[in-house]
C-alpha cells in the first residue's frame, strides 16, 4: 500500500509508544489486508497478539473520533488481524541473516527484553536470551491472568520472535545457574531487562500470618493459593484488579473486596478493568489506610485501615495524609498485598544498584561502559506492557549503535502531528457506532480462566476499521500540476479543500481533510494523489486484472460473493474516477458495475451522488463508441435483483 | 478563459485511424479548467482511442503528454521526443495550441481533439457560458458590465431588438436576452438613463473582420526589425 506522503503523523501514531501506525493497519484491516496489517504492526512491535488484548492503548485515548462520537477500537483491530495471521499461519517472519559474529546476552525473557533481543537480531547480531522461569513471556506470563491474555497468544508472538533468530534459553537463571561475569566475557554486550518480578510488602503487623499474599507469586501461581470466602485485595491499580478477578475465579461465592488509599477518581487501574471487576461483583473500597493485619490463631482474621485523606501532597508527589480518628475494619481470611512491585537484583554487583534500584543512565541505557545495558520496568519502572516493549527497542538500537561503535543517541525527531478537527468538518461526519467487542457475561465467565474478550468478529471488524478517519492520508496537491481550477474547492464534501494565498494552488490542511477522494477523482489537472489506496492503485489493479467483469464494491457494505467478477474493495466509491471506469473497459472489462451504500449508512454524506454523475458521463461516452451505456451501472447495496440481472 | 469541448470519439478516431503510436498531447491551463484537455482528459481520450482501435480492430500505442502551455513554442518543444516517436499526435488544446504545435513539429501529423468554443467563465461547477467576443473595442462601461457584442445574438449595441420576449431571446428560450439583462442591470443601479446613450455604428476593423490580428509592443521586441 502506497506510503503516505504527508510529515504529519495521525495522533494515534504519535501517542503510541512504539509509534505503531495505527491508522495504516486499520487501513489495510478495512480492507480486509490482514496480512499487511499485521506487518505494519509489528514494525515496532514482536507482541501483537499481547497488545491487542492487554494494552491500555493510548492511541484510542487520542483518536480524533472522540470529538465525533467515539474512538476506534484500535486494540480489538490489532488483536483481530494478529488472531487471523496467527490462525492462518501467516506471516512467520525468517528474514534476520546474523551476520556480524557479535553475540548479545539478554537477561530476562519479559516484554522489554525480546523486544529488544528482536532489533538486536534484526541488526545481524547472534542473540540469547536467559529466563529463569520455565516459560518466556515475563510478566506477561507471570503477571497478566489468562482470561486476559490465553498462553496460546502469547506463545504464538514468542514462537514468533524465536522464528526471527532469537534464541531462548528458559529455566536458567543469570546468579544461580549462570555466572555473570562469565557472561559479561562471552558476549560482546548484555542486557538487565528481568522486570519487577518480586512484590512489595505492607510496612504492617501481621504480614507474616497465614492467608496473607503477595499479588505476583498468588498471580503466577493462582491455584496454590487456598481463597477463602472472604477475600481482601490491597492496592487500587491494575495488578490489583487482576489479583481480584482472579481471586474471584478461584472461589466464585467469595466476598472479594479491594481496598486502595486512593478515591475512587484517582485510582490508577483503567476504568474498564474497574467496571470489569464490579460486574463481577468485587467491591472496591477507596480512600482506605492499611494500618494493621488482625491475626487470630496464626491466621488472618481482617485488616484495619483509617481514612486516607489525600494520596498527593501539592507538589504532585506521592505522600499520603490520613484522618487517624476515623476507622475501619474489613473482615478477611485471605489478604492478598498488590500495592507495587520490587526488582530482584541478587545477581548483580552491589556497586551497579542503590537501594535495590539499577543505576544506569537514562539516555544511553547504559548500566557499565563496557557493554552492559539495562532496559525495562527494572530500569524505568512500573508501567505499561507497551511502555517496556518501546524501551526494549530502545535497548535494541543502543546496543546495535553500541556494537557498531557509534555514540549511542536515542534521541528521535519528534514528527508533527495532525491537529484538532476543525468545528466545521465535525458538523459534516456522520456519526458511526463504535464496534465493541463482546464479553462473557460475568457470572459465567468467574468459573473458569479462560479468555472472556469474544474479540471483534469479521463483520465488525470490518466496519470497525471504516470508522477510521485515514487522518492526513487525505489528499495532496502536486504544485507543479494544479491550476487553481478551483475544482476542489467545489466539490469537497466537508469544505476543507482551499486555494493557498502565497501558493496560489490547492491544498487541503491535513486536520480537516477526510481524505474522502472526491476532489482528486474529479480533477482535471490529475494534480491530487490520496494515500491509502489511491486512484493509481485501483487503476493499476484494474489494469493487472484483465477481468471481463469488474465490481467496485463499497467497503462499508457486507462482502458478497459475485462469482466470475473482479471485486475491488474501496472505502467509498466516491474516490472512483470517470478514468477508472473507462480504463476497465479499455483493459478489455465487458461489464462494470459500482456498488454503492445506502444513503442513510453513507460513509460521506452523498457519496453515492458523485459517483452517478461521473457513471452518467461515462455511459455517454459508452455510447458514443458503440460499447454501449448498459454495460456500466451503479446500483444500491439493497437493489440485489437488479444487481443479479446486470451480471446475467 | 478559452473553453474547448471534446471533438466526438469517431470523428477524432477517424483522423488517426491506421496509425500505429499515437500521441495525446492536453494543454495545462484553459482546457485543462473546462475539463476539455487537461491530463485527466488525456487520460481519458487515451482509454477511449484504444477502445475505438479495438472496436475496429486496431491497436494502438498511445503516448501522452500535457504541458503547461501548448500555445507556447517554449512548453511545446518539451514535446519533441514523444512527437518524433510518434504516426499522428492528437492536440487537446484549444485552436492556439493545435497550431502552434502544428507549427513546431512542420512534419508530424497533428490533429485536433476539440472544438474550440467561446471565451466565457463558469456559471457553476460544469457550466460554462460565453461572454466576450474579443471584439477589440470594449464597451462594457456602457452596458452595465454585460456583453451585448457576445452575449445578444445580433451583436446589437442598442437593443433590445423585438425578439426579445420575458428577458429571453428569440433565438431560443434557454438564452437570456442581453439587453434585457442590460436593462435589468441599470434599473437596479439606478442609472436607467444610461440608456440613453445612443452607440453610433461601431468600427468592426478592431474585431475579425479587419483580418488576422497583432498585436506589437515595440518595447518588448527582443530584435529590433
Amino acid at each position: 500500500m502506497q506510503e503516505i506522503n504527508n510529515s504529519s503523523i495521525p495522533p494515534c501514531q504519535n501517542a503510541c509508544p512504539v509509534k505503531t501506525r495505527a491508522r495504516d493497519y486499520v487501513r489495510a484491516t478495512a480492507m480486509g489486508r490482514l496480512e499487511e496489517a499485521y506487518k505494519i504492526i509489528t514494525e515496532n512491535n514482536p507482541f501483537p497478539s499481547v497488545c491487542g488484548r492487554v494494552c491500555m492503548h493510548p492511541c484510542e485515548e487520542a483518536c480524533r473520533r472522540n470529538s465525533i462520537d467515539e474512538p476506534i477500537s484500535i486494540a480489538a483491530l490489532k488483536r483481530y488481524d494478529s488472531d487471523y495471521v496467527n490462525e492462518n499461519g501467516l506471516f512467520i517472519d525468517t528474514s534476520s541473516i546474523i551476520t556480524s559474529g557479535k553475540k548479545v546476552a539478554v537477561i530476562g525473557a519479559g516484554p522489554s527484553g525480546l523486544a529488544a533481543a528482536v532489533k538486536v537480531v534484526e541488526a545481524g547480531h547472534k542473540v540469547e536470551v536467559f529466563e529463569r522461569n520455565e516459560k518466556a513471556g515475563g510478566m506477561l506470563r507471570y503477571g497478566i491472568p489468562r482470561y486476559r491474555l490465553s498462553d496460546a497468544a502469547l506463545d504464538e508472538d514468542i514462537k514468533r520472535i524465536e522464528a526471527k533468530g532469537v534464541k531462548i534459553n528458559t529455566g536458567k537463571a543469570v546468579g544461580a545457574d549462570i555466572n555473570l561475569d562469565d557472561l559479561l566475557q562471552e558476549y560482546d554486550a548484555a542486557l538487565v531487562s528481568v522486570g519487577l518480578s518480586d512484590s512489595r510488602a505492607l510496612p504492617v503487623e501481621g504480614m507474616d500470618a497465614a492467608g496473607v499474599h503477595l499479588a505476583i507469586p498468588f498471580l503466577k501461581s493462582p491455584k496454590d493459593t487456598k481463597a477463602g470466602n472472604k477475600i481482601l485485595v490491597i492496592g487500587g491499580g491494575n495488578v490489583a484488579i487482576d489479583v481480584a478477578k482472579t481471586a474471584r475465579r478461584l472461589n466464585t461465592n467469595a466476598e472479594v473486596t479491594m481496598a486502595c488509599l486512593e478515591c475512587a477518581e484517582e485510582m490508577p487501574a483503567s476504568v474498564w478493568e474497574i467496571k470489569e471487576a464490579i460486574e463481577e461483583k468485587i467491591e472496591i473500597r477507596n480512600c482506605m489506610g492499611p494500618r494493621k493485619i488482625e491475626v487470630k490463631g496464626g491466621k488472618a482474621a481482617g485488616m484495619r485501615f483509617i481514612t486516607c485523606a489525600s494520596v498527593f501532597d501539592k507538589e504532585g508527589r506521592f505522600n499520603p495524609s490520613f484522618k487517624e480518628d476515623e476507622k475501619h475494619f474489613i473482615e478477611a481470611d485471605t489478604i492478598i498485598v498488590a500495592i507495587g512491585q520490587q526488582a530482584d537484583l541478587s545477581f548483580l554487583p552491589g556497586e551497579l544498584t542503590n537501594n535495590g534500584r539499577l543505576i544506569y543512565d537514562g539516555g544511553s541505557l547504559a548500566v557499565t561502559e563496557d557493554g552492559l545495558f539495562a532496559c525495562g520496568e527494572v530500569a524505568k519502572g512500573p508501567g505499561a506492557a507497551i511502555a517496556a516493549i518501546a524501551h526494549g527497542n530502545d535497548a535494541g538500537k543502543a546496543i546495535n549503535q553500541y556494537l557498531a561503535g557509534q555514540e549511542i543517541n536515542l534521541i528521535e525527531n519528534e514528527s508533527e502531528v495532525i491537529g484538532e478537527l476543525p468545528a466545521k468538518v465535525v458538523k459534516k461526519i456522520v456519526k458511526k457506532e463504535r464496534q465493541q467487542t463482546s464479553h462473557v457475561a460475568a457470572a459465567v465467565r468467574i468459573k473458569n480462566f479462560d479468555e472472556f474478550d469474544n474479540g471483534l468478529d469479521k463483520q465488525q471488524a470490518t466496519k470497525e476499521a471504516l470508522r477510521c478517519m485515514d487522518c492526513g492520508s487525505g489528499a495532496f496537491v502536486n504544485q507543479d500540476k494544479c491550476v487553481a481550477c478551483l475544482t476542489c474547492v467545489r466539490v469537497c464534501p466537508f469544505n476543507v479543500a482551499q486555494i493557498d494565498k502565497k501558493t496560489n494552488v490547492a491544498e487541503m490542511p491535513a486536520e480537516g481533510c477526510q481524505a474522502c477522494g472526491a476532489c482528486a477523482a474529479d480533477c482535471p489537472a490529475n494534480a491530487i494523489d490520496l494515500g491509502g489506496y489511491s486512484l493509481a492503485e485501483i487503476l493499476e489493479e484494474v489494469r493487472a486484472a484483465k477481468a471481463q467483469t469488474v465490481g467496485f464494491i463499497c467497503q462499508s457494505g457486507q462482502e458478497v460473493n459475485f462469482p466470475g467478477v473482479h471485486q475491488i474493495r474501496v472505502k467509498c466509491p466516491i474516490r472512483l474516477s470517470e478514468g477508472v471506469f473507462l480504463e476497465s473497459f479499455a483493459a478489455g472489462a465487458k461489464k462494470v458495475f459500482v456498488i454503492c451504500h445506502s444513503q442513510d449508512d453513507c460513509r460521506y454524506i452523498k457519496g453515492g451522488d458523485y459517483v452517478k454523475r461521473r457513471v452518467g458521463y461515462v455511459k455517454e461516452i459508452l455510447d458514443n463508441i458503440g460499447i454501449g451505456s448498459a454495460t456500466l451501472e451503479v446500483f444500491d447495496k439493497n437493489q440485489k435483483e437488479e444487481i443479479k440481472a446486470f451480471l446475467k | 478563459m478559452i473553453k474547448a469541448t471534446q471533438k466526438p470519439i469517431d470523428e477524432i478516431y477517424e483522423m488517426v485511424k491506421g496509425s500505429k503510436k499515437v500521441l495525446i498531447a492536453g494543454c495545462g491551463t484553459c482546457v485543462t479548467v473546462c475539463f476539455a484537455g487537461g491530463e485527466t482528459e488525456v487520460n481519458l481520450l487515451a482509454a477511449q482511442l484504444k477502445m475505438a482501435a479495438a472496436a475496429n480492430g486496431e491497436q494502438f500505442e498511445i503516448f501522452k503528454a500535457t504541458p503547461k502551455r501548448q500555445c507556447e513554442k517554449e512548453f511545446v518543444a518539451e514535446l519533441a521526443a514523444k512527437v518524433m516517436a510518434v504516426d499522428a499526435v492528437v492536440s487537446i488544446a484549444c485552436g492556439v495550441g493545435v497550431q502552434v504545435l502544428a507549427e513546431v513539429y512542420p512534419k508530424a501529423n497533428v490533429s485536433p481533439g476539440l472544438n474550440t468554443s467561446f471565451m466565457g467563465p463558469p456559471r457553476e461547477q460544469g457550466f460554462w457560458y460565453e461572454n466576450c467576443a474579443g471584439c477589440g473595442n470594449c464597451l462594457l462601461h456602457h452596458t452595465g458590465g454585460i456583453c451585448p457584442i457576445a452575449r445578444c445574438a445580433k451583436s446589437l449595441l442598442n437593443g433590445p431588438c423585438g425578439g426579445s420576449n420575458g428577458g429571453k431571446c428569440e433565438v431560443s428560450s434557454d438564452i437570456d436576452c442581453a439587453w434585457s439583462l442590460i436593462h435589468e442591470k441599470l434599473k437596479a443601479k439606478g442609472k436607467l438613463e444610461g440608456l440613453n446613450f445612443i452607440s453610433g455604428p461601431k468600427d468592426w476593423s478592431t474585431a475579425r473582420d479587419g483580418g488576422q490580428r497583432t498585436i506589437v509592443r515595440k518595447d518588448l521586441l527582443l530584435k529590433n526589425e
